[in-house]
């Protein structure tokens, strides 16, 4: 969740610090993390290129 | 010469930018009826303001400027007529997405490496299939999840236009994200490549 709303939001530093010390022992998170940048990416691929 | 000069931008380079309109507008609107309203009552406003078009932004920007407008006019007023209520849909989509964590949050099934991703974004199936997965989010989810990614409005602008909650739109957004990423796995990124 807090991987989503890092899109749509910037973390406060608590948060930030959660989702960094996270991100380290959580490998599968990292993971999430970039498909959900691709993703980001991808919609506006599509949508500017068709 | 003090006059000054007309920007570049006639009817020709107008009706130019049509294809990429109305695929914006769809992408919001998933109707194809309402789709072709807005971008038709883009172009019309763009040709009577042709003259307001100081050639300062890009002519595509000015026309999707225009467009967002007229997107939400449509979305305002389907909403009065339709009211964004949950559906059987929403249902067992939320069911799908909570089955993928277990109890405690973490994943049931370890999300695919997908090696190189951006690669994929030059071949047409992965296109179509891409196309496919945002057809299959359901109604609101994706309503949600194109104002944000392909209107890029922030999020309190979204959640004022169709009423919801900023939690309620976190949630929503967040499923639509899971949800197409579980589609491209499993039409994509999971399949061997052929």
């Amino acid at each position: 969740m807090l991987l989503s709303r890092r899109q749509d939001q910037p973390l406060d530093w608590i948060e930030r610090i959660r989702l960094r010390s996270h991100l380290l022992i959580c490998k599968t998170c990292g993971r999430l993390n970039d498909q959900l940048d691709f993703l980001r990416r991808a919609v506006k691929d599509y949508r500017d290129r068709g | 010469m003090t006059k000054e000069s007309a920007p570049a931008l006639d009817a020709a380079t107008i009706a130019g930018e049509r294809a990429y309109l109305l695929r914006y507008a769809l992408m919001n609107l998933r109707n194809p009826a309402q789709a072709e309203d807005a971008v038709q009552e883009t172009l019309l406003a763009a040709m009577e303001g042709a003259a307001r078009f100081s050639g300062k932004s890009a002519v595509r920007t000015w026309l999707t400027g225009i467009l967002k407008h007229k997107i939400i006019d449509h979305l305002r007023r389907s909403g009065r007529e339709q009211p964004l209520t949950g559906s059987g849909d929403e249902r067992s989509e939320a069911d799908a997405v909570d089955a993928l964590f277990a109890e405690d949050g973490h994943w049931r099934e370890f999300p695919a490496d997908w090696g190189n991703p951006a690669a994929a974004l030059e071949n047409s199936r992965f296109r179509a299939a891409f196309e496919m997965c945002l057809q299959r989010l359901p109604a609101r989810t994706a309503q949600v999840f194109a104002m944000r990614e392909v209107m890029e409005l922030p999020t309190e602008e979204i959640c004022k236009a169709l009423q919801i909650t900023s939690t309620n739109c976190w949630v929503m957004l967040h499923r639509a994200r899971l949800t197409l990423r579980e589609c491209l796995e499993l039409q994509w990124f999971g399949k061997p490549s052929p």
